[in-house]
């Protein structure tokens, strides 16, 4: 763990942020897809906050994250100049492989998928809003073609994301698919790429405990032949191949 | 200055270790310096392989959490076979933790467990459901307390260290029922059954409905409990809820436990135990005290 500080935090959309974290003991190892876990208050909130690493430049890393409850709302207001204490890199990031690369991601689930586009060579990212898209200006990549879908239409495909990922696949082929974003979305995801034959990978999330794989606590099921088992979101992921992972219920 | 602690013929270097379940060498040593501390807990193990709890496992509460991991673990076998072995590389007492959901499978593990070497004790966590006896926690009946403590007692050559549920309405008859059972130090306490509701959804938090809070919420209240065992009995306690400082380790060593366990704060902080070590000593230093023996029990009322 280290103290970090906080280069900026700014506010991207409505309740949207990113801020840029000085870590030069994290930003040179991180992979696409690693997280950090962000201690928000040391007294008033225990448990961490796992963000992933949603862009590295220099020594900075930067998280994006949404304001979803008291730890988000506390880190929005941090200014700059201010200290976080943080962990990482933590966890497996994204495969890196070679060929034409759909990325498919839904609000927040942009985050991990940054520094990923950052990285590939060719192919193109799919990613859905419900309205305003945000954080597409940090994307920089003459190889990949960004194509947006919103829910409201006020912006490219109206509707959602997979359909317009589903439609494209009627006259295009992809060797491979990243993904994140709330988990029915990875689920209809998981059914278009099959249909296709297309492997692919997402990033998940659970309720985390210490994050470094000791607590059993941030566990997601897994095939295991025709039963299950538990993996560590923390350790063993957070990106896990899609035809692994069990959506719903387990035993 | 004198740190060192002894429980049940085991020497601590200081009287700090983990809690079970909240830490592992292998995925801690980055973090911290192993060797400093007094001990080493690994996660409980049962006769086979278990699942454990649906997810949502952990919810943070007001200077706690709640957790439903539920014994999540490869089993005895596989602890002697690939778990304990890397343990070993360090110079540290390690204890092992032995559960069970019937009272033949306490000893079922512990036959398994007397296989592994460098063991120095078995702690006993008896919180866990007795499925033959409607699920309820062994822990919270006198009865269920000494037959599961016997049952390890009498297939164990290490010294046994029963960890009690705060569950009860009274400690001191379920420490006695231990004791008569064969158990040489008393770990207090576990968790405490709890529950959260998430009032957008109308479901609880858990995926199992039901957890156990930690943390700095509890400790007041576990300090009770190491209190009246206290005022009643000499057996070498070590006490476990709500550490996050080196005073919340000094009050229950000022209550009379030998030795202390921090559980959930290691998430906060994983090297938290190095502060609180250090600390102690400092805190010792600066009170004049030269022996932590002499402090321990100290409690003037
Ligand atoms: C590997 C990983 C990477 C993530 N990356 C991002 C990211 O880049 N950007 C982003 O906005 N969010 C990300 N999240 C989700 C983020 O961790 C939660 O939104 C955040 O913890 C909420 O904290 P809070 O205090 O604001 O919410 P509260 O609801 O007040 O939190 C209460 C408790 O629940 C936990 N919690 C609540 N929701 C989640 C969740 N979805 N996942 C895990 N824990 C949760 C919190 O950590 C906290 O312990 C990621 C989660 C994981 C597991
Ligand atoms: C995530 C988690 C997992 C735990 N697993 C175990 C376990 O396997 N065996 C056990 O005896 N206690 C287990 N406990 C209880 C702790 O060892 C400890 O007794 C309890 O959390 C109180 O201490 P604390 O307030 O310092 O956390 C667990 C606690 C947590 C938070």
């Amino acid at each position: 763990m280290m103290l970090s500080r906080i280069e900026y935090n700014e506010r991207i959309a409505d309740g949207v942020y990113v801020m840029g974290l000085d870590a030069g003991e994290i930003a040179p190892s991180a992979r696409p897809g690693q997280f950090v876990h962000v201690l928000v208050d040391r007294d008033k909130y225990l448990l961490r906050r796992p963000f992933s690493i949603c862009d590295v430049d220099g020594g900075t890393i930067k998280i994006m994250y949404r304001v979803k409850g008291v730890g988000t709302e506390l880190m929005s207001r941090a200014m700059r100049g201010e200290s976080m204490d943080i962990m990482g890199p933590l966890g497996k990031g994204f495969n890196e492989v070679r060929g034409r690369v759909a990325i498919v991601g839904g609000g927040i689930g942009l985050a991990p998928l940054v520094y990923l586009a950052r990285r590939i060579k060719s192919g193109t990212m799919f990613i859905g809003f419900n309205d305003e898209p945000f954080g597409l200006d940090f994307i920089s990549n003459p190889g990949l073609d960004i194509r947006v879908a919103t829910t409201n239409g006020t912006t490219g495909y109206r509707g959602n994301v997979v359909d317009l990922f589903e439609d494209t696949l009627s006259s295009e082929r992809y060797d491979y698919m990243y993904a994140c974003g709330p988990k029915p979305m990875i689920k209809e995801i998981k059914r278009v790429c099959k249909e296709h034959e297309i492997p692919g990978e997402a990033s998940f999330e659970e309720r985390m405990g210490c994050a470094l794989g000791a607590c059993m606590v941030c566990s997601i099921p897994v095939k295991d032949g025709d039963k299950f088992k538990y993996k560590r979101i923390c350790k063993d992921g957070p990106v896990f191949n899609i035809d692994e992972v069990i959506f719903g219920g387990v035993a | 200055m004198n740190t060192s602690v002894e429980i049940s013929g085991i020497r601590l270097k200081n009287p700090v270790m983990n809690a079970s379940g909240t830490f592992s060498l292998a995925d801690y040593e980055e973090y911290i310096d192993i060797e400093r501390l007094g001990a080493v807990v690994a996660k409980s193990v049962t006769l086979n392989s278990r699942q454990g709890n649906p997810p949502p496992r952990i919810v943070e509460t007001a200077c706690g959490a709640i957790n439903s991991v539920g014994i999540q673990n490869d089993g005895a076998e596989n602890f002697i076979a690939e778990k304990l072995p890397p343990m070993r590389r360090f110079k540290v007492p390690l204890i092992a933790s032995i559960a069970g959901l019937t009272v033949e499978e306490y000893g079922l593990v512990t036959r398994i467990l007397e296989k592994g070497e460098g063991i120095s004790a078995y702690e006993v966590n008896i919180s866990c459901p007795n499925m033959e006896a409607g699920g309820k926690a062994f822990g919270m009946f006198e009865e269920d307390t000494y037959r599961v403590t016997r049952a390890v007692k009498d297939a164990s050559t290490r010294p046994v260290i029963v960890k009690l549920s705060p569950n009860v309405t009274d400690i001191v008859k379920i420490a006695k029922a231990a004791v008569d059972g064969g158990a040489d130090v008393l770990t207090i306490a576990n968790t405490y059954l709890a529950l959260a509701v998430d009032i957008d959804t109308g479901r609880p938090v858990l995926g199992n409905v039901l957890g156990g809070l930690s943390g700095p919420a509890i400790k007041p209240i576990t300090l009770r409990l190491v209190y009246e065992v206290r005022q009643v009995m000499d057996i070498p306690i070590i006490a476990s809820g709500g550490i996050a400082t080196y005073q919340d380790a000094l009050e229950y060593l000022m209550v009379g436990a030998n030795a202390v366990q921090v559980g959930l704060m290691n998430f906060n902080k994983p090297d938290i135990m190095i502060d609180i070590i250090e600390d102690i000593e400092e805190f010792l230093d600066k009170k004049g005290i030269g022996d932590i023996n002499e402090f321990i029990g100290s409690l003037k009322i």
